[in-house]
């Protein structure tokens, strides 16, 4: 026995030591200018095809290149020349032509060509995935042509407005790479159109290139030392691209100096817990995001526009946005104040109880005579903070209401059809592509019902033919001034309750550079863009 | 152990078909229109009749297919092969390290029964039951990797440069790759600890109240009476006797580990199965769900009936087919 006691005494001191004795960070081997960002958001898939969330995005925008890019340089979203050096549009607005930049080359080695950039939009169309919803209306497969090995056409059904912009969100892949490692899938000739070869490796020309990754933990991301735009001394060479779930734990990392950024989705009270903290910089902007109430104006009372303008009046938004969303924006309408578009003449509802309740006896209803259901989305404690205030502002005007939350696969699928979406429902939209169309178009034309961007199933005729003729419209003022018409019919017939446009924020380390946001999810996590200035 | 699989697999199918939300609507983002939804549920056979995907469902599991995973977007066999191993690891070496400080500390307090390291023992023995393991994994992570940074905060670290069963400390010590070890232990040793209090605190009350039992009975008198070292009665007679109910406990308790290890892998980004199932069930993924409910589930089998053997060894009362 008091040989075995010893024995586990030497064991255990073992051990000990060697927990000690050697640092941390063995497993870390790094060369020249790493950078460890965090994620609370597992990447689900490498396939720039594929994606459309926030992790996604960050993966196919330093991976590849996509056909256009966000000015960043100038603080806008409006699109600048990338893979696309320039463009001409045709005086009918269906037919786009880009010349491609010579000397760009892909992570194999190959030069980027036309060809490349006509097979990535046929994939996407064919696969029906990712943005694919976006082109859809107006492209099919072979609606792209390669007209020399550096000029692509385009050539869509119809005028589209926000066509270009939907252009910084065509990454353009590695055609040969891809072809050549088909495997038996659907897509006939094309396989499984290289699904198998883009779990495991990147086909960009992107500034990185993919060393590993390991779903939900950490993707490694390193210097492509061909990319076309150089490098400069400084800028990030490796990337250490980590998924953390729990947000004590991301707070700690960035604290400790373990992290260099850290991602958008801590709460706010975290946000203001690191700006105390010495050394790190939480960046905050304007987002191009709208946080309002949809009211489903199929569901009776709702389908009264006097009832939604009464509930319009008995919010308090001065509330919402001094106490809930803490350095908000007011909502001015469903585009975001800082998207280009927005029209800022549009007259919003603000709180006016009296106004409210004769409203309501307009619309033939006394006290206590409407029930409604609120529906919040579980795992967003924001919503239902705004649920409560809605209760306690609509109890003055006599109406009840009734809190729900629900996880978000059910508010999706309960956004299916008229009869099943609630009354109400909080939503958070994020601008889709750089265009005052996402929040027009995208949300208020007939086409987009049974998604949970259109809960309020709203549906005005005047609405629908103007926002038709905007999106058809090739004069870029006359566009702009028809998106604005449609605004301010929108929010007359008050299908949604306006709230905010909250604050994007974002944390990092003070030896960060380079750090730019303009709206477009995905692309202020430029790891290109930064520099390291310890 | 056959008919309880059956079931298990029946029962969780069910339960996932039934469940609120639309798992692919989900997996295709909120602007999937209607052909695209339709395109993926008639990709995935969810067009069809429930029975008809039950059995389609488990004669593939019976070919070692487990289905497409709609959080993952690829085969949900290649995620259990990535994501089993780690929380096998981690809950083993939580089990080992229950086992290890339990058991003597349960000893200690029914020896030194309402002495002060009793009354100290009991104390600690009851925050462990009431901690809850991920706030204990928060104070680790503050104290040794934030103040003290001796450990690394989050993730499994490096996996050794040869792989043979995906438990990164077996595998680099099958490959003498004590660098590996070392690193892999590093990252092991917080979220072992953290996810091991809790059964740790119960196995050294079970043993404790167990031992007292057993120092009261006539053979313990009769050894003590012949002379014997206390330690040879303690630890060779008494300890074997008390230790078949802990058994139990700890054969429950690695199963349920298996499956809830949960917020520890949370707070340290461990990308282990409880972790993936928890994610699956938030998506609705079908096919990660209840491929992860038959993992639990048969580990669970196998634990209890590798424990019912035990039993046998330790307590030849109950060897089945004699007496």
């Amino acid at each position: 026995m008091t040989r075995q006691r010893h024995l586990a005494t030497v064991l255990a001191a073992i051990v000990s030591v060697t927990l000690i004795a050697l640092p941390a960070s063995v497993s870390s081997q790094v060369r020249e200018v790493p950078f460890t960002y965090i994620e609370q958001q597992i990447i689900t898939s490498i396939d720039p095809a594929g994606a459309v969330d926030e992790s996604s995005l960050h993966s196919a925008i330093n991976l590849y290149d996509p056909l256009l890019y966000p000015n960043v340089e100038k603080g806008t979203m409006e699109p600048r020349p990338h893979v696309a050096e320039s463009w001409t549009i045709s005086p009918d607005g269906k037919t786009y032509t880009f010349k491609i930049r010579r000397g760009i080359k892909f992570h194999t080695g190959r030069d980027l060509t036309a060809e490349d950039v006509v097979f990535t939009m046929d994939r996407v169309l064919r696969l029906k995935r990712g943005f694919f919803w976006v082109w859809a209306p107006v492209l099919e497969p072979g609606s792209a042509k390669a007209v020399d090995r550096h000029t692509v056409r385009f050539q869509l059904k119809e005028a589209y407005a926000p066509f270009l912009g939907t252009m910084l969100l065509l990454f353009i892949m590695d055609k040969d790479l891809v072809m050549a490692n088909l495997r038996p899938g659907p897509f006939g000739e094309f396989g499984d159109y290289g699904a198998s070869l883009l779990e495991r490796q990147d086909a960009g020309s992107g500034p990185y290139r993919m060393e590993k990754w390991e779903r939900a933990t950490e993707m490694v991301m390193a210097r492509f030392d061909g990319y076309w735009r150089g490098w400069k001394p400084g800028q990030i060479t490796k990337i250490f691209y980590k998924t953390v779930l729990e947000e004590a734990t991301v707070k700690t990392l960035i604290i400790a100096g373990q992290a260099d950024m850290v991602n958008q989705w801590l709460s706010p009270p975290s946000f203001l817990e690191l700006k105390q903290v010495p050394g790190i910089v939480v960046k905050e902007d304007p987002s191009v995001q709208l946080f309002h109430l949809l009211m489903n104006t199929k569901k009776p009372p709702l389908d009264n526009v006097k009832v939604r303008q009464a509930i319009s009046h008995a919010f308090n938004y001065d509330i919402a946005i001094q106490q809930i969303f803490v350095g908000a924006t007011k909502a001015k309408g469903p585009v975001p104040v800082k998207v280009p578009g927005w029209n800022p003449s549009i007259v919003t509802f603000g709180r006016n109880v009296a106004r409210a309740k004769q409203l309501l006896s307009e619309a033939g209803f006394k006290p206590g005579e409407i029930t409604i259901e609120y529906l919040w989305i579980t795992g967003v404690p924001m919503e239902r903070l705004i649920g409560l205030l809605l209760k306690s502002n609509l109890e003055e005007i006599g109406i009840k209401t009734e809190i729900i939350g629900e996880p978000w696969g059910r508010v999706v699928e309960r956004a299916a059809k008229a009869e099943t979406t609630p009354h109400i429902t909080a939503i958070f939209d994020t601008l889709k592509y750089p265009h005052v169309d996402s929040h027009t178009y995208g949300m208020y034309h007939p086409s987009c019902w049974g998604t949970f961007r259109c809960m309020s199933f709203y549906e005005n005729p005047a609405v629908t033919k103007i926002l038709e003729q905007a999106r058809r419209s090739v004069d870029t003022a006359e566009q702009m001034k028809l998106y604005k018409d449609a605004q301010a019919l929108i929010v007359k017939d008050a299908p949604s309750i306006y709230i905010a446009n909250p604050l994007h924020r974002i944390a990092y380390r003070d030896y960060v550079k380079g750090y730019r946001y303009v709206g477009l999810l995905g692309f202020d996590v430029a790891f290109y863009d930064f520099t390291i200035a310890r | 152990m056959i008919p309880v699989m059956v079931g298990l697999s029946i029962l969780i199918f069910v339960i996932s078909r039934v469940m609120p939300g639309d798992p692919v609507r989900l997996a295709l983002g909120p602007e999937a229109n209607i052909e695209q939804i339709e395109q993926l549920r008639r990709q995935m056979g969810l067009d069809k009749p429930v029975h008809v995907q039950y059995f389609s469902y488990v004669s593939g599991v019976f070919r070692g297919d487990f289905g497409y995973s709609l959080l993952t977007r690829r085969a949900v066999a290649r995620d259990l092969k990535d994501f089993f191993p780690a929380t096998l690891e981690l809950t083993t070496l939580a089990m080992i390290l229950s086992i290890l400080l339990g058991v003597p500390l349960g000893v200690r307090a029914a020896v030194r029964k309402d002495a002060l390291e009793d009354h100290m023992n009991r104390v600690v023995a009851l925050a462990g039951v009431a901690l809850p393991r991920f706030w204990l994994a928060i104070l680790l992570q503050i104290a040794f990797a934030y103040h003290l940074g001796l450990l690394p905060t989050i993730g499994r670290g490096p996996a050794p440069a040869t792989q043979i069963t995906g438990l990164y400390l077996l595998d680099s010590l099958l490959t003498l790759d004590f660098n590996a070890f070392i690193v892999s232990l590093k990252h092991i040793a917080m979220p072992a600890f953290a996810l091991s209090v809790g059964t740790l605190a119960q196995i050294m009350r079970l043993i404790r109240a167990s031992m007292i039992e057993e120092m009261r009975r006539d053979h313990a008198l009769a050894a003590r009476s012949y002379g014997l070292p206390s330690n040879l009665i303690i630890y060779r007679y008494l300890l074997k006797n008390a230790f078949t109910s802990t058994l139990t406990i700890i054969g429950l308790s690695y199963g349920f580990l298996l499956g809830n290890a949960f917020l520890v892998e949370r707070v340290f980004a461990w990308p282990g199965l409880a972790f993936y199932g928890v994610d699956t069930l938030l998506a609705k993924d079908f096919n990660g769900v209840i491929a992860v409910t038959l993992v639990v589930g048969v580990a669970y089998a196998v634990i209890n009936l590798f424990v019912d053997i035990l039993y046998g060894y330790i307590d030849p009362r109950i060897r089945y087919g004699e007496g």
